[in-house]
């Protein structure tokens, strides 16, 4: 059960007005004692300072290694995954648990074949794409996310972490943004090819997954997920133009965000493209968080990130993977203490990876992560 | 149209991502245009300027793509006649592909069509190739280059392992590597001989290693 009470079947949750009040209260009490991450990033997104910066450190692959559970058995089976989380979370720190498997899960919903690898990530079978031709966009079909295997399962994960969680972590689901779901099923390559060529084709696919979408972040909601990340990838320099992202994805993803709102939960985006937009994307979902591995495209420095966004959302990012896969623990620490040094004073930041733990790492850099954040981390900012 | 004429449209039909190129690369060999004039001052000139552009922040990957797309159909459009022709390319060959474990070939293919617009034969392994497949084309066609991609940090030991069984190899190849997780440092250390960040930075950084001036 969630730490929301149900009446007449809905779950029922503090207002925005109430949950700022209790952030408020959070972060007194930081100052004389030691939150709960579940204080401590509530405080954080309401940007006031807690006792620390909170840590998110996106083990997800990684973890199973904690456990000794498959690939496979991670990817499908929610009781397995749950175990995974919660012991990496508990053994190693961090202060949310998400229920963020692979990027394939809505996908493989919606019909795409998919390959489970034993040492890697689910990923789909790209030889045999569900999108063969831009006709084929007309013949994706709305499904019910709970009657699918994939996002089922999800549903169920969010529903453990939350029962499991209680009143200590916040726990986040995660949905694919609507053109990141069809590059699953197309390609992304002929997907960006198509939205410049047939983009009313892609359209027509775009509103039948958003559809779907907007059902799976809803019944997230309803099992206790306290926010619903979506990852917005291609609302970046690596992806779309500014324009074309506004045309094809802008208005989709803000009917996910806003359907998340509208459950009380907790806006969150991920977007780990090089100069992701941040305006665009606070335009169409102010999210209250924001989870990124670049600065965004018109901001030069840490300091004008702060500046630009640090009222307007939280930071969560950024260590470079890069830098997690090959460095040793005392440069991440280092990385990670310069990041908190920029971005942490005033509250609204939380120190994270850009994007997964690199999941088949030993965990010490995550344990860095944490250790960084109780060092350098602890409020007021040195 | 006049010769110059036809050349600036079919590159700017590549610019614009028209499939039309390839029907402009016909009317130019019809008009007695040499197909190895109408790939550089043609093809290789429109996808350059969009490689500039992007690499400049001022196109993206599907405007870069759809611009490779136009240029691969005006490449096909000639195929017969450069075939028939003789007219190999003038430069090294490339061996390039995404190491085994991994499916993302967005950027491979993109370096691999700044290569070829400036000159080199590529060898396109595709996706998910095993070490051993990689060696085996460099040897078979005697490739100066290999070039590998990958986008995974899970697959990062697979192309270290690429690169030391390459490194070992005789005559050895010039290894490039490039990818979302993989920076100039940590190139250096796999043993490559280069990285670069972007598609459009893969002909001059190649120039560079190969000891000439990009565009020779």
């Amino acid at each position: 059960m969630s730490i929301y009470p149900r009446v007449r079947g809905h779950l029922v949750r503090p207002t925005p007005g109430m949950l700022k009040a209790a952030a408020g209260l959070f972060a007194v009490r930081g100052k004389a004692m030691h939150l709960l991450p579940l204080e401590r990033v509530l405080a954080t997104v309401f940007h006031k300072e807690p006792d620390r910066v909170p840590v998110v450190h996106f083990l997800l692959g990684g973890a199973r290694r904690l456990t000794g559970a498959s690939y496979e058995d991670l990817s499908r089976k929610p009781e397995v995954t749950a175990e995974a989380y919660i012991a990496a979370t508990e053994l190693i720190g961090g202060d949310a648990l998400y229920n963020v498997i692979d990027l394939s899960v809505e996908a493989a919903d919606f019909g795409q074949e998919m390959v489970y690898p034993e040492h890697s990530t689910a990923h789909p079978n790209y030889l045999n794409p569900r999108v063969k031709t831009p006709d084929d966009y007309s013949r994706l079909e709305k499904v019910d996310p709970l009657k699918t295997p994939r996002m089922s399962a999800c549903i169920e994960l969010g529903r453990i972490l939350s029962k499991k969680a209680g009143i200590r972590y916040p726990v986040l689901g995660f949905c694919f943004g609507p053109l990141g779901v069809l590059a699953m099923m197309r390609g992304a390559q002929k997907l960006f090819v198509d939205c410049l060529r047939c983009p009313e084709k892609v359209k027509v696919a775009l509103e039948v997954i958003t559809d779907v979408l907007v059902d799976y972040v809803r019944l997230q909601c309803d099992v206790g997920v306290d926010g619903v990340m979506l990852d917005t990838l291609f609302a970046s320099q690596s992806a779309l133009s500014r324009e074309l992202w506004d045309e094809m994805e802008g208005p989709y993803s803000k009917r996910i965000a806003d359907e998340v709102r509208r459950w009380g939960a907790l806006v969150m985006l991920h977007n780990c493209g090089v100069g992701p937009y941040f305006d665009l994307q606070i335009e169409y979902m102010e999210p209250d968080g924001i989870s990124f591995a670049y600065l965004p495209d018109d901001c030069s420095s840490m300091s004008e990130l702060k500046e630009k966004y640090g009222r307007r959302t939280a930071l969560v990012g950024f260590v470079p993977t890069e830098a997690i896969y090959r460095e040793p623990p005392a440069k991440i620490m280092e990385i990670a203490r310069e990041q908190i040094r920029c971005l942490a004073p005033g509250g609204g930041y939380m120190l994270a990876p850009g994007c997964e733990y690199p999941p088949n790492n030993e965990i010490a850099g995550a344990l860095a992560l944490i250790r960084a954040a109780e060092t350098y981390g602890k409020y007021p900012i040195k | 149209m006049d010769y110059r004429g036809l050349l600036d449209a079919i590159a700017e039909a590549v610019k614009e991502g028209s499939e039309e190129a390839a029907s402009l690369c016909l009317k130019a060999l019809d008009a007695g245009i040499a197909p190895g004039i109408i790939v550089q001052d043609g093809l290789s000139r429109g996808i350059n300027e969009v490689g500039r552009l992007f690499e400049s922040g001022d196109c993206y990957v599907p405007e870069l793509l759809v611009a490779a797309s136009a240029m691969e159909a005006g490449i096909s459009a000639l195929a017969p006649s450069i075939t028939g022709g003789g007219e190999a390319s003038e430069k090294d060959t490339v061996v390039i592909g995404v190491v085994e474990g991994d499916v993302h070939e967005i950027g491979k293919n993109l370096v691999k069509v700044m290569l070829e617009a400036d000159g080199y034969r590529v060898v396109d392994l595709g996706f998910n190739v095993a070490p051993a497949a990689f060696l085996d084309r460099v040897r078979d066609t005697s490739a100066r280059v290999l070039a590998l991609s990958t986008m995974m940090t899970t697959t990062l030991p697979n192309m270290h392992r690429t690169v030391e069984l390459a490194l070992d190899m005789e005559p050895r190849p010039v290894v490039l590597v490039g990818g979302a997780p993989v920076s100039a440092e940590l190139a250096s250390e796999l043993g490559a001989d280069g990285f670069a960040s972007n598609a459009a930075q893969a002909p001059s950084l190649l120039s560079a290693l190969l000891g000439r001036g990009h565009g020779d």
